[in-house]
């Protein structure tokens, strides 16, 4: 059978629907059959893989045409569908690829987990949403798989249920999304009410029905005193905020790592995060046609990427080092993005390959401190371990793997992705004037950071001398582990070089929007004139292709302080040249104040959620019970007083009966007598 | 002559009475009076069915137009034959070892003809006669339990405030003879017709009040409700069967008759007068039946928010200026329907109320308040049957469906919506919704409280008159899918029409 | 005879003979006969539904008769696009719940028998077309319930039951008046006196009740919407609600919540929504604004609650909220695609509540059965005695804070996408109260089913296998439904296509706001 002949666009929905398949069998049957769970899922995942790989076999090497399909959902013009295009391949690829590894790893790591059958079928599960959203061609799809993928968040945050920590991390999960995600669906449906007004409009909320209207909808009304696509794409920034763990809705990552360290790895550093820096890439036309929605973004991600990397530099969870640079990190891949005011579609190019590279070397790094937690009977306290490199010098050389990648080192994959989005970060400024310098300056000053924090905890992890007796005997882990994280590990390292230091991704990325979709109805969307979107928005694009000269000082300027934060950390933590633990007191305000990550989780935590929040909770019920309900009892029961009351006239002595009757009458005549008069 | 056969169902209850007290004297084996009763009330019943809407003026001798039958009358003389008879059941039992039950059976047969006749009258004078031969009869009965003090206190009251009211009612109609000379409700409305200044003079206000205070003792309107309650609850149950059912509504017949077709030409102050007592009488009976503890009084205030729902239709007559308008027909129409629906249940349940002490004296021996509420707590589970049907019989009262109370209520504040008198149309629906709260407590004793005790012999004597009131009331709810059209609305609505026309004036 | 009548009868014999009945099983045996047949016969009627059928003024199935002629009450009785979801709603709810209550031993005649009329008088209100037979089986709703409440209820039965019972039975009454001004205005203008929904509505809507002020056209607006406001219920007239679940039994929670609170939405599509044109503009904001309410104070006061079933029964209240919303915003001007959705989102809601919140009160009603408390603070890992209830009750929970794939999240984006055209700042302060629903429920559900198991509780068992299946089976539905509602949402969006675009309904283009805004102040 000839593999090449396939046209496996036309199976793309099998990528979404088999994983799918693969929960309901283990969560089914998947308790009775071999190992007591995760062959459905992972072979199931295999299968997705394979169908994405052809996909993109026909898009690159055989140049079919872009596709997309589409059919009726619930409502008129609510539809579902995929679409197949650079960017959703790219996300495709890279998912099923890690995904299917970290299922691999799984076997092994989760080898005694009881409800080992669970496990799998919750993130078969999230694999098959994230396939659903990386093809979603419309924003509700998008949505819905976005919602579905926190859900699986949520569950395998909390896998382990019993223990009060994870629930609540996953509760302070879900929470902390929901609050971008409420946003992002009144953004749909903003966005929605506008498509509909629009003639000739059949599917409102399908992304490229909206980049051909962009025309008609950037002459939308004001709303709230905001041009109308600068809402909507400020609401789907909350939503991204949310889900990719942007400032200030971050503060939930690092607890997230109560999960299985798996779990971490798949979830909260490769995939689900990077779900709204994707969400940001499918729908770059629209933000680039509204005005200044683009430099929020870049704002924004820059800040976080130099805000969380201060935070790695004074944890001493090592997964929940890892979990800050994901923050940072991502904050590098949503900069670029907004850098794209300037940049043009190259810029998701530029983001779509870091995003890819980094999911490489974070699985890698989340895998190889989870076999550090395996292997040290789950100390997760850098400070508890040392010399672990001579116990496991697999994992140990994993980890340095993915190190080097995390802090861009020359020919590592992050040393292509990263310095390339950094010197683009240059031209948005150089675009910008001097405000505009401020993302470049975040990130270059990321760098340093990111360097000294990263091997502030390989040091302290793997060399010197064990600081606790379980880091004397580590045990290394099993080959199911090892070998995903060999795999890894090659691509962590040799991804650039692949892809020609990344010049083809980029090539292949940049025909995304540009050019023209088939669909299979038949309808044919032209490509998109970046220029003139831009010109919606207000914003100039360089000229695509032609060189724009950039300083060589700023092109090595990533380079130096790389090597100085890694000259730092050596000094520091390896060579014990500087003592450190003189900085680190209760009087020194600045250790402080990084100690408590800026207050933030005290503000949300111990002031909105338990002090404002809850009071107005306990004042509610006092409304509810006692003024609304109250009011309903008081009626029956001044009517019940009034029965006991007037029943003291009924004395049971004939003669005030009589009485009564006299009297009656006698008020009636009165009565009348006035009455009558008036009337 | 062949007029006379119109008359034949109260001569026909004259006769039985006659023969059930002469028989009497010499059988010792009386419990064979008690169906001798039942079967000249189902004859004389049958007669009146039968030519329902018959129309018999008497304008020659020997009545000179001083009584009518008409559908008017009809359809009363049909709600207390049939009230009688459901009393004649329940009596079987709770007299049927009683050495005087003979006295018992005539004086209620006679009570039953001075209604009809009440029902009958167009002349003050014969509406008197029978009006007093009710309520003697009636008085008598309260005190048969001569035993019982409360039953004599019960008897007492009812006649001395009973005495009051009748010489007011004496007293109102001697003024209107006086101002129109003549006792014909016809020549009255003409004479009003005639001279309307008439209508004005303070004298004519005065009768009219009297007459109000007469007819507002039997139908219980407040003030002049007070005997009620204590008669009621002291009075045997099937006697305030009789009393609620039956006498109430002859109260209703009367001032039907004397307001609507009499007194129209002053409507203007009845109107007055009776929106006040409609209000007053329903709002003060609901409340206080929510705050009884004795079931039987509880019954008793009900039965006077009923007379309240009823009395809204002189208000409607009085307030609507269009008297041939859908509006009085449905007012009308509406009261007759309650009046008849109210018969029903309210003579059901004080049967009921009867059993039920029946079986607690019975078995539980001697407790000081048989009609306490307490006794009932679980009766759902000591008498299944008996309970259940009290409960469809107080849906009735309440009206709520699928019973005719419900239909008759409908109808009923369906007029006073028409009219546009909607201060009055909520008044009347707030209240009615009240009075479920006190129909729903006996409810709930009975069907969730804990049994006093073990399960009773259910007596099915009595279960046979509650069947036949619950059936009744069903029927009339749903006859109309078995028979076409609807024949109790078009009874009464004929009845309506029989006295309305006059109001042409 | 039509399937309807037929229907009804299969309902009103299985409740005779069931009162009849001795033991548990021969009861129960009587109450899944009537109840499932009456599905099957609810089912078919779906299958033989005509869609293209047109619904202001034929109905599918439709019978009439004769009742009392001469006042104009007839016996008729039809289904179309709303009412027809109801009664299958009824139906389900009512079959499963006979399953569901297959160990009742109290009083199981009594228990069965009530059960089979509840399904009865339900269905009654969903088919009725003469506003006699609507009232009568409305307020014949009441009575089972009560009954339910009151013999197989709480410690504070009494005061919830007669609560229950008086204040709803209070709004109705005003409602009845609202029937009977209605029901006299057309008599004189027309002639006839009937009382025939249809054609009452028509002579509303096209303004043939004469020459009369709009004060009497608002009063009976404003009363017969205060019936069915009541009965949704929307704050402030909610607090019978809460109150009664706690004491009703799992079933009549069930039953109440399930299907019972539906009477009110539907009534919002059936009655008002034809009315909307003539009455005041600002009556379609007031309904707005109860839905809003409720969908903010909701959550709110869920949050503070102590018992599970409580905070459940806020949360139908919330729910419900969305349907007001949803039905105000569609009938305003706009663009109609929006409006439609809009209106097929507040139809949908209707059905699948039902649905969901059927297994949440079934999941507090299983974990009082086994555990004999429902306050929160005492409960606490019960996933680790009974995986299979934690399962259902995650699923429900989710689909009642609007988890997308489950029928809830379909109504509500429905809800709030269709009707931000027509009120933004309504469907941004909906939208913002998500988090906080989100919120309680996620609490809930980790406070009873996840931490560490609460000893006290002792050694419980596992849910129960007939439990277990109505519960499943409700769960399956709402997941199918939220993947593929097609099933339902055609008949209900035809329904609603009519409704907005026909101008049999709705006049065409939508109510137009006054200019100065839609409020006389």
């Amino acid at each position: 059978m000839d593999l090449t002949a396939i046209d496996f666009r036309l199976y793309a929905h099998w990528i979404v629907l088999l994983p799918m398949i693969g929960f309901l069998l283990e969560l089914l049957i998947g308790k009775y059959w071999w190992r007591k769970g995760g062959m459905f899922a992972t072979l199931s995942i295999f299968g997705s893989m394979i169908i994405s790989y052809g996909c993109l076999y026909n898009i690159y090497v055989q140049e079919m045409p872009f596709y997309e399909y589409s059919w009726e959902w619930f409502y008129p013009g609510i539809v579902a569908g995929f679409t197949i295009d650079p960017l959703s391949l790219a996300m495709l690829c890279m998912v099923s690829f890690v995904s299917f590894f970290i299922h691999f790893y799984a076997v092994g790591y989760m080898a005694h987990d009881c409800a080992k059958n669970v496990y799998f079928a919750e993130t078969a599960l999230f694999t098959g949403s994230m396939f659903g959203l990386v093809l979603a061609n419309n924003l509700l799809q998008l949505f819905i798989f976005w919602e579905m993928v926190g859900v699986c968040s949520y569950l395998l945050i909390g896998f382990w249920w019993h223990r009060p920590e994870a629930a609540a991390a996953g509760k302070k999960a879900w929470m902390t999304c929901s609050v971008g995600d409420c946003l992002f669906l009144l953004g749909i449906a903003i966005m929605y009410t506008l498509m509909v007004g629009i003639d000739g409009v059949t599917e409102p909320i399908a992304f490229n029905q909206i980049f051909q209207n962009l025309g008609q909808l950037h002459h939308a009304d004001y709303i709230f005193g905001i041009p109308a696509l600068t809402l909507i794409c400020l609401l789907f920034m909350c939503g991204v905020l949310g889900k990719s763990a942007g400032f200030p809705l971050h503060v939930w990552i690092p607890d997230a790592m109560e999960g299985p360290t798996t779990v971490s790895a798949l979830i909260h550093a490769a995939t689900m995060v990077t779900a709204g820096v994707y969400l940001i890439a499918r729908a770059f036309p629209i933000f680039l046609a509204a005005p200044n929605a683009l430099m929020v973004v870049a704002f924004m991600g820059a800040f976080t990427a130099l805000y969380a990397s201060t935070l790695g530099l004074v944890v001493n969870d090592l997964k929940r080092i890892f979990a800050y640079s994901t923050i940072s990190q991502l904050g590098y891949m949503i900069a670029i993005l907004g850098c794209g005011a300037v940049l043009g579609v190259a810029s998701v190019a530029y983001a779509l390959f870091h995003l890819v590279a980094h999911a490489f070397f974070k699985a890698l790094l989340f895998l190889s401190s989870g076999s550090v937690l395996h292997g040290t009977s789950n100390t997760r306290d850098i400070k508890e371990m040392g010399g672990l490199l001579k116990g496991m010098p697999w994992t140990g050389y994993a980890m340095l793997a993915g190190a080097l990648a995390l802090i861009a080192f020359p020919m590592t994959a992050g040393y292509y992705s990263k310095d390339k989005i950094i010197e683009e970060a240059y031209l948005y400024a150089t675009a910008h004037g001097p405000l505009g310098y401020l993302p470049w300056i975040f990130l270059v000053l990321g760098v340093i950071l990111t360097a000294t924090y990263t091997f502030r905890a390989w040091y302290l992890a793997m060399t010197g001398d064990p600081k606790s007796h379980l880091a004397v005997h580590p045990h290394e882990c099993d080959w199911w582990m090892r070998t995903t994280l060999i795999v890894l590990s090659v691509f962590a390292l040799g991804l650039g070089v692949m892809t020609g230091g990344g010049i083809k991704f980029w090539h292949f990325l940049e025909e995304t929007f540009v050019t023209e979709t088939q669909t299979a109805s038949g309808v044919v969307y032209p490509g998109l004139d970046m220029h003139e979107i831009a010109h919606f928005g207000g914003n100039t694009l360089l000229e695509h292709g032609v060189h724009h000269p950039i300083p060589s000082a700023v092109i090595y300027l990533p380079l130096l302080l790389m090597i100085a934060g890694l000259a730092i950390a050596t000094m520091v933590y390896y060579k014990n040249r500087v003592d450190v633990n003189k900085y680190i007191k209760k009087d020194n305000p600045l250790y402080q104040i990084l100690w408590n990550k800026y207050y933030l989780d005290y503000l949300f935590k111990d002031i909105i959620a338990e002090k404002i929040i809850m009071t107005v909770f306990t004042f509610w019920d006092v409304l509810d019970r006692y003024v609304i309900d109250g009011v309903v009892n008081l009626l029956s029961w001044i009517t019940i007083q009034s029965g006991q009351v007037s029943r003291k006239l009924q004395t049971g002595v004939v003669q005030n009966y009589a009485t009564a009757v006299i009297f009656g009458v006698s008020l009636l005549v009165i009565l009348v007598m006035l009455l009558r008069g008036g009337a | 002559m062949v007029g006379y056969t119109a008359l034949l169902p109260e001569g026909l209850l004259l006769a039985t009475a006659v023969i059930v007290l002469l028989t009497g004297l010499f059988i010792t084996q009386k419990k064979i009076l008690g169906y001798i009763t039942l079967v000249g009330l189902l004859a004389s019943l049958v007669l009146v069915l039968k030519d329902w809407n018959l129309t018999a003026p008497f304008e020659d001798a020997p009545f000179y137009g001083a009584i009518v039958v008409d559908p008017f009358s009809q359809i009363f003389s049909a709600m207390f034959l049939v009230v009688g008879v459901l009393v004649c059941i329940a009596a079987l039992k709770a007299y049927g070892e009683h050495q005087r039950q003979d006295e018992f059976y005539s004086l209620m047969l006679l009570a039953i003809v001075g209604m009809m006749v009440v029902a009958m009258s167009k002349d003050l004078v014969a509406l008197f006669i029978g009006f007093e031969l009710a309520s003697i009869s009636t008085y008598a009965m309260a005190g048969f339990d001569k035993r019982d003090p409360k039953s004599i206190e019960a008897a007492l009251k009812y006649f001395l405030i009973g005495g009051l009211s009748s010489s007011m009612m004496v007293f109102g109609m001697s003024y209107i003879y006086g101002l129109t000379g003549t006792t014909n409700i016809d020549l009255i409305a003409a004479a009003f017709a005639a001279d309307p200044a008439l209508a004005t003079t303070p004298a004519i206000l005065l009768a009219m009040v009297m007459l109000i205070a007469g007819f507002g003792f039997k139908m219980a309107f407040v003030p002049f409700h007070m005997w009620a309650p204590d008669t009621y609850e002291g009075a045997p149950s099937i006697v305030s069967a009789l009393l609620a059912a039956g006498s109430k509504k002859m109260g209703f017949a009367a001032a039907f008759r004397i307001f609507i077709v009499g007194l129209i030409a002053m409507k203007a102050d009845w109107y007055i007068a009776f929106t006040i007592l409609a209000v007053v009488t329903m709002t003060v009976g609901n409340i206080l039946a929510v705050v009884q503890t004795s079931v039987k009084r509880m019954l008793a205030y009900s039965s006077i928010a009923h007379a309240g729902y009823i009395a809204i239709v002189f208000v409607i007559v009085a307030y609507y200026p269009d008297a041939s308008a859908m509006a009085v027909t449905h007012a009308v129409t509406g009261g007759l329907m309650h009046a008849f629906s109210h018969a029903l249940g309210k003579a059901g349940a004080f049967i009921a109320v009867a059993a039920v002490g029946y079986m607690i004296l019975s078995k539980d021996g001697k407790v000081d308040d048989p009609n306490h509420i307490d006794n009932y707590n679980g009766l759902g589970k000591r008498a299944p049957i008996t309970a259940f049907l009290f409960a469809l019989l107080l849906c009735s009262l309440a009206g709520i469906p699928p019973l005719f109370g419900f239909t008759s209520k409908f109808v009923l504040f369906l007029a006073s919506v028409e009219a546009g008198l909607l201060g009055l149309a909520i008044i009347c629906v707030l209240n009615s919704a009240l009075s479920v709260y006190y129909y729903a407590k006996v409810v709930m004793r009975m069907y969730w409280g804990e049994p006093g005790g073990e399960a009773f012999i259910e007596s099915p004597t009595y279960l046979f008159a509650l069947a036949l009131a619950v059936i009744v009331l069903i029927a009339l709810f749903a006859m109309p899918f078995a028979t076409p059209g609807d024949s109790v609305y078009i009874w009464a609505e004929t009845a309506a029409k029989a006295i309305l026309p006059a109001l042409e004036v | 005879m039509g399937l309807i009548t037929i229907l009804m009868l299969v309902l009103l014999i299985g409740a005779i003979l069931s009162l009849l009945t001795k033991t548990t099983a021969q009861a129960r045996g009587v109450a899944l006969v009537s109840s499932f047949s009456a599905l099957i016969i609810s089912i078919l009627m779906y299958l033989a539904y005509d869609a293209s059928i047109n619904t202001a003024t034929h109905y599918a199935f439709e019978e009439s008769g004769t009742w009392m002629p001469s006042i104009g009450i007839g016996y008729h009785v039809g289904v179309d696009g709303i009412s027809l979801p109801m009664v299958m709603l009824a139906t389900i709810v009512c079959a499963l719940c006979a399953v569901f209550s297959w160990t009742e031993s109290k009083r199981p005649n009594q228990f069965f028998a009530l059960l089979l009329l509840m399904d009865l008088t339900l269905i009654g209100v969903f088919v009725s077309l003469d506003f006699f037979m609507f009232y009568v089986f409305w307020e014949l709703t009441l009575l089972p319930m009560f009954f339910l409440i009151g013999i197989w209820g709480g410690p504070r039965k009494d005061y919830s039951a007669i609560k229950f019972l008086i204040y709803t039975h209070i709004a109705s009454v005003l409602m009845m008046l609202g029937i009977f001004a209605l029901y006299y205005f057309n008599g004189i203008a027309s002639g006839t006196y009937t009382f025939d929904i249809p054609i009452l509505l028509e002579a509303y809507r096209t303004g043939t009740l004469g020459s009369i002020s709009q004060f009497w056209l608002d009063f009976i607006f404003i009363t017969i919407m205060f019936g069915f406001i009541v009965k949704m219920p929307s704050v402030p007239f909610h607090t019978w609600l809460p109150d009664a679940h706690v004491e009703a039994p799992t079933i009549g929670s069930i039953i109440l919540a399930g299907v019972l609170l539906k009477m009110g939405g539907y009534g919002l599509f059936r009655v008002l929504l034809p009315m909307m044109n003539v009455a005041s503009t600002w009556f379609i904001y007031l309904i707005a604004l109860f839905g809003l309410m409720s969908i903010i104070y909701s959550p709110f006061a869920a949050l503070a609650q102590k018992d599970l079933k409580k905070l459940v029964a806020f949360s139908s209240i919330g729910h419900m909220g969305f349907i007001s919303l949803g039905v105000a915003a569609s009938a305003l001007a706009g663009m109609d695609p929006a409006r439609i959705v809009a209106h097929t989102g507040a139809m949908f809601q209707m059905f699948s509540h039902g649905i969901i919140t059927c297994v949440l009160f079934g999941c507090c009603g299983v974990i009082e059965h086994h555990t004999h408390t429902r306050i929160i603070d005492d409960l606490g890992g019960l996933t680790k005695k009974m995986p299979k209830l934690a399962i259902l009750m995650v699923a429900a929970f989710f689909a009642s804070l609007g988890l997308p794939l489950c029928s809830g999240f379909v109504a509500e984006f429905g809800i709030l996408s269709g009707s931000y055209d027509t009120m933004p700042i309504f469907v941004v302060l909906a939208a913002i109260s998500i988090p906080f629903t989100a919120g309680y429920h996620l609490w809930a559900v980790q406070r009873t089913m996840f931490g560490p198991y609460n000893e006290y509780l002792g050694d419980i068992k596992e849910i129960k296998w007939f439990e277990f299946l109505p519960l499943a089976i409700w769960v399956i539905i709402f997941v199918i439904l939220g993947i593929y509602p097609a099933p339902i949402i055609d008949m209900m969006h035809n329904t609603a296509d009519y409704f907005i675009t026909s101008g049999n309904v709705l006049p065409i283009g939508g109510i137009p706001v006054p200019p100065g805004g839609a409020f006389p102040w």
